[in-house]
């Protein structure tokens, strides 16, 4: 039952490309290694010496390894390949694992390995002594190993799969704490948000999937990118319904509200959920099946595109009236998440992943170095914080770095990324998009600088003396600093662009811009508005205020009443959705059946008696009537309470039942 | 047609086997002692995993259907894996209920016999293929239902429940009775392909009387599968009935009738479905939505379960709905059945969960369950697995069954169909809330019964871990159901 096939994808890519040869035909161990992992920390874990976080690390450490020497593969000599096993069919679809080697999912590889491994790292020394150590081991293997699920997918079945499998693990690890009932409720948002755009995808994926008679994804792209009727004929609906599968996991508006919640579990996995996976995922989506947006389901794009804007101007806005730290680098990996689904949107490719790329590094950085402040401080409120620039001069250091690659100033990753999506957008004559995203440049260097002003500056605000964190944790902050650095300088215009062709080993007729030489007025727009950005910030908390007045000196209070309380969108759910399900619908229901329905089939039950006692008066005797009568009157009380409990409602259950029948005999032969 | 004079005894021996069990069931229970009436719940449980092995042979060495009676009687594909599904289940609930019975002083033989006889009834109707055949196998199926669900008979609860059952019971039986009766008023015939050929021959496939008689015959069954607005009964009769009997209920009668509906609407009432189809649309659609909202409001499990199970029950009709509209009936059963049988084992899973989580703490509040996950991994593990399943998350079977129903929904490109898959996929996530919330709570919460040992039985850990297996291995390789799709179009080929 079950065979193997293997797929050379350079039929339309370029000659000097390979299939990877022996490393790709066995890129499978990093998908299942995960898993054994985490069925062997569950089993062994707890007698090891390091309760099982040897075993995880270990794994990491292989797929980390594992995807260098793919990624070494793919710089020197360009890989595309993918691998197939059939386990079956359901109707006439084929059922089919496997495993895809091209660049984009080695890309992939390689930042999930990468950031994992330094994440693993970070959380030994972490999470030491937290509840359930071995367990949170388990959990982070299994969301590593599901992202690998996802990004190795070379069907929509197995990615579908992983998809799911993610949020699973994601909610495992975002109620980590789940003794406080606020952590378990977060998780609970997390799943049920996720849980409303994977039926979206699913959905989508069954239409793509219907319409072009496969699951192989590489097929549908095929087809997409040769015009055949069918999937053309659904492209955009099914666009869209895979678009909304991703916006819950990439966290784009309006399905962003789980993100900020999912603060609530351990700094490490905010740091690798916020970077390296799960919402990279539907960055990725949008990215694998982008030769199907781009070649027949354009005005889905569009569509795209407009949430893409309007997430990174909102959450970024969002981002600036935090207190809490981390919250502030969530609603910022939500704003970012934007540029590169506007990215996408555009028609720029490769600019959304290398924004992806760069961003997973420097945010990855931020928040274990956000993590690394919290640790020392106990709190995560910048209220508290201040004047940590001293004690903890490392921490102070990679965070500036990360800020700065974030705010988007040269040399550093963000500056390169975020330079591309503007030039496209300006390039593609997206006039006002492109102002809203220098806009939102502006709005990242603001808030960011905000975040160090009041965390690093100034003067300490909490109790006790914070101190610089362990090596086990600063290391990994050196570690990705440095990337932060250098990862922007695999695509520079005009001088080294090899990113480009890293992620496009299989062109599938992607026509995209790719920008000579700088684009001077983007990249200026850029540039200008992050310094002004940080220019203001400094101004406002440094110069007219100090640290320790936080936002009290800031003139638009109105404003910052709305978005401190996230424009309302968390009020508008629970007030016009779910209270409404859970208390009026839901309800409603529950008396619909307990008391709308019983008092409709009372009232028949009342004509019918009143019917019964007319034909009992007139035709049978009075003299039985009237004992019935007083035997009545007598047990009445009685008679009222047992009512309540049963006797009635079988009368009741069966009458419902012939009305049902009734009506239904009603509607077929007289309406249809 | 060459008359059928022998009977082939091999082609129904896993019906004789289950009659030889009931029979001896019930003798053992007048000879042996009381202290050793636990022989009766072995010889039961060895006669009921005897009558597999048939089962496993037909299946392996399958050339053609197996024609009995006349054409009463068919033994297909389709046919051998549903019997499989049924004597699997009942296997099953033995085990859950060894302990149940053994723990309290009602008559041992009398339950065993009773189960057996239901058992029966569901293999009759798998194979019947005429309007008499198949109405003593639905009563058969379900008549000894009605006494089980009482079982518990100090208890008002129970007795509430069963009269109720009971009351409702006999209406439905008279119902479909009444539609049968029309079908044979018009065409003289009992067997389906004659009745539909006489049908056919006098041009009366649209006509009222035979509407009339699907409609009478959906209603008797919509009773059986527990969807609105037949399903009032269902609560009250599974919150009162032993917990085995009403997994029991909530699987095995419910597969029973779902097969006696697809039967009996693909075989007899096809010409019409244009008319039938879109009251299923109508029914399947409202009953997702009543049994999840209600299943919301739910503190206790088994009422919780009960609604629940309405709704799938739903969803289950779906495909078959969507089918009466097209025509295209291979498919929609298609999917119909692969649901049933991965929703027989996680509703399994799912009530032993239940049932040994009230036992450890006598409690029938959800709420209260807080953190029981650290008395009993194990049980923690079970009811995260099935109850995910049951909401479909992947990679567990519950996942696939949803895929191929709405695979099915879709496929169609009906109007009908995508807005049932639409209603579907807003249930989907209603019914997540209450699924990943009781999970929670029992993971999760913080603990009230610190100090309850959870015990699992050896009974009720095979019981788990057979649910387990098959709920976590349909995920995984779905390709098992290949030989549905294989079945099913045999059932409309012969």
């Amino acid at each position: 039952m079950v065979t193997m096939q293997t797929i050379n994808l350079l039929a339309e890519g370029k000659a000097t490309y390979t299939d990877g040869g022996v490393f790709a035909e066995f890129a499978w161990i990093i998908v299942v290694l995960p898993f054994i992992a985490a069925l062997g920390i569950t089993f062994f874990g707890k007698s090891l010496p390091l309760k099982g976080a040897e075993i995880a690390l270990g794994s990491v450490f292989f797929i980390f390894l594992y995807s260098c020497i793919l990624f070494y593969l793919n710089i020197s000599k360009g890989v595309a390949s993918e691998f197939f096993v059939n386990v079956g069919s359901i109707g006439s679809f084929q059922i089919e694992f496997g495993w895809v080697v091209d660049g984009l999912s080695i890309m992939m590889y390689f930042v999930v390995g990468t950031v994992s491994l330094l994440v693993f790292i970070y959380a030994i020394n972490y999470m030491e002594g937290e509840i359930r150590y071995t367990f949170f081991f388990t959990s982070l293997t299994l969301f590593a190993g599901s992202m690998l699920v996802l990004v190795s997918a070379p069907t929509l079945l197995q990615l579908l799969i992983g998809w799911e499998l993610v949020g699973v693990c994601s909610y495992l690890l975002i109620g980590h704490y789940w003794e406080e009932k606020e952590n378990s409720s977060a998780a609970m948002k997390a799943f049920i948000t996720n849980k409303i755009a994977d039926v979206g995808l699913m959905i989508g994926i069954i239409i793509l999937a219907l319409s072009t008679g496969t699951l192989r994804i590489s097929e549908i792209l095929y087809q997409a990118t040769h015009d055949y009727e069918a999937i053309t004929a659904v492209a955009y609906i099914a666009g869209i319904l895979i678009f909304i599968g991703a916006m819950g996991k990439s966290a784009q508006f309006p399905l962003h509200v789980w993100l900020p919640d999912a603060m609530a579990g351990p700094t490490p996995v905010s740091a690798l959920m916020h970077a390296a996976t799960m919402v990279t995922a539907g960055v990725y989506l949008l990215g694998r099946l982008f030769p199907f947006y781009q070649g027949i389901a354009h005005e889905a794009l569009d569509v795209v595109l407009i949430f893409g804007v309007i997430t990174l101007f909102s959450a970024g806005l969002i981002a600036i009236v935090q207190d809490d730290l981390k919250k502030v680098l969530a609603y910022s990996t939500v704003s970012q998440l934007g540029y590169m689904v506007t990215a996408m949107g555009s028609g720029a490719y490769t600019a959304g992943l290398f924004h992806l790329w760069t961003h997973a590094f420097f945010k990855a950085l931020l928040f274990l170095a956000a993590g690394s402040v919290i640790h020392a401080v106990h709190t995560n409120n910048m209220s508290e914080m201040g004047g940590l620039r001293k004690e903890m001069p490392k921490t102070f250091i990679t965070f500036i770095i990360g800020t700065v690659a974030l705010a988007g100033l040269p040399p550093l990753a963000g500056f390169f990324s975020k330079d591309e999506i503007l030039a496209s957008l300006n390039h593609e004559g997206h006039n006002l998009f492109f102002m809203i995203a220098v806009a939102g440049a502006f709005i990242t260097a603001f808030y960011m600088t905000r975040a160090v002003l009041l965390t690093f500056y100034g003067e300490y605000r909490g109790h006790g003396h914070p101190h610089e964190s362990d090596s086990m944790m600063t290391n990994p902050l050196v570690a990705l600093a440095f990337l932060a650095v250098v990862a922007g300088w695999v695509n520079i215009p005009g001088i080294y662009t090899g990113f480009t062709n890293w992620v496009t080993t299989r062109k599938n007729g992607i026509i995209e811009y790719h920008p000579e030489s700088f684009d001077y007025f983007a990249l200026s727009s850029g540039l200008f508005a992050g310094i002004i950005g940080i220019g203001l910030a400094y101004y406002i908390y440094q110069i007219i205020s100090r640290p320790e007045d936080g936002d009290s000196k800031i003139k638009f209070q109105p404003v910052w009443r709305v978005l401190e309380n996230k424009y309302y969108l968390d009020d508008f759910y629970f007030k016009y959705i779910i209270d409404p399900v859970k208390l009026t619908l839901s309800k409603g229901i529950d008396r619909f059946n307990t008391e709308i329905l019983d008092r409709v089939i009372n009232s028949f039950g009342s004509a019918a008696s009143y019917l019964g006692g007319i034909i009992y008066n007139k035709f049978d005797q009075g003299g039985i009537d009237k004992a019935l009568n007083l035997t009545s009157s007598g047990t009445d009380a009685l008679g009222g309470r047992v009512k309540l409990i049963q006797t009635g409602k079988t009368q009741q259950y069966l009458m419902y039942f012939l009305v049902g029948v009734i009506v239904i005999s009603v509607l077929v032969l007289l309406v249809l | 047609m060459e008359a059928e004079i022998s009977i082939n005894y091999l082609a129904i021996s896993s019906e004789l086997i289950v009659i030889f069990t009931i029979v001896g069931t019930i003798s053992m229970d007048l000879i042996l002692t009381k202290k050793s009436k636990y022989l009766i719940a072995l010889f039961a449980l060895m006669g009921s995993l005897i009558s597999f092995i048939p089962i496993i042979f037909q299946w392996a060495n399958y050339s053609k259907a197996i024609v009995l009676f006349e054409g009463s009687y068919v033994i297909d594909k389709f046919s051998i894996i549903l019997k499989g599904l049924f004597i699997l289940i009942t296997y099953l609930t033995f085990l859950l209920s060894i302990n149940f019975v053994e723990s309290d002083t009602y008559y041992e033989g009398e339950y065993y016999f009773l189960l057996l006889s239901s058992l029966l009834g569901a293999l009759v109707v798998a194979s019947s293929r005429d309007l008499l055949t198949i109405f003593i196998g639905i009563e058969l199926a379900s008549g000894p239902m009605f006494l089980l669900s009482g079982w518990r008979k100090g208890d008002p609860k129970s007795n509430e429940g069963a009269i109720k059952f009971f009351l409702l019971g006999v209406l439905s039986a008279a119902l479909i009775l009444y539609g049968f009766s029309l079908l044979y008023g018009v065409t003289g015939k009992i067997i389906f392909s004659e009745i539909v050929a006489t049908l056919s021959a006098l041009g009366l496939h649209q006509s009222p009387v035979v509407l009339l008689s699907a409609i009478l015959v959906l209603a008797g069954i919509g009773f059986k599968i527990s969807v609105v607005p037949f399903h009032s009964w269902a609560p009250d009769t599974y919150e009162g009935a032993p917990l085995p009997i009403t997994a029991y209920l909530s699987v095995s009668s419910k597969a029973t009738g779902f097969l006696a509906l697809i039967i009996l609407f693909t075989k007899v009432f096809y010409e019409s479905g244009g008319s039938w189809g879109i009251i299923l649309v109508l029914i399947s659609g409202i009953t997702m939505f009543i049994g999840n909202l209600s299943a919301l409001q739910q503190k206790n499990p088994i009422r919780l379960l009960a609604y629940s199970s309405i709704a799938q029950a739903g969803f289950i009709l779906a495909p078959i709905a969507v089918a009466g509209i097209t025509g295209n009936y291979k498919d929609g059963v298609y999917s119909s059945i692969t649901y049933l049988i991965i929703y027989a084992f996680m509703n399994l899973g799912a009530f032993l969960v239940v049932n040994i989580l009230i036992n450890a703490t006598g409690s029938e509040n959800i709420y209260e369950w807080g953190g029981l996950a650290k008395n009993s991994p194990m049980a923690g593990i079970f009811a995260v697995i099935f109850f995910f399943s049951l909401a479909g998350i992947p990679p567990l079977g519950g996942w696939f069954a949803k895929f191929v129903v709405f695979r099915s929904l879709l496929s169609t490109g009906e109007i009908f169909g995508v807005l049932l898959g639409v209603v579907g996929a807003i249930n989907a996530v209603i019914a997540l809330v209450y699924y990943a919330r009781i999970s929670k709570i029992i993971w999760m919460d913080s603990s009230i019964h610190e100090e309850k040992v959870v015990t699992i039985t050896n009974p009720l850990k095979v019981v788990g871990f057979i649910s387990l297996a098959l709920t976590i291995l349909s995920g995984i390789f779905p390709g098992i159901f290949a030989n549905l799709g294989e079945a099913s179009a045999i059932f409309f080929s012969s």
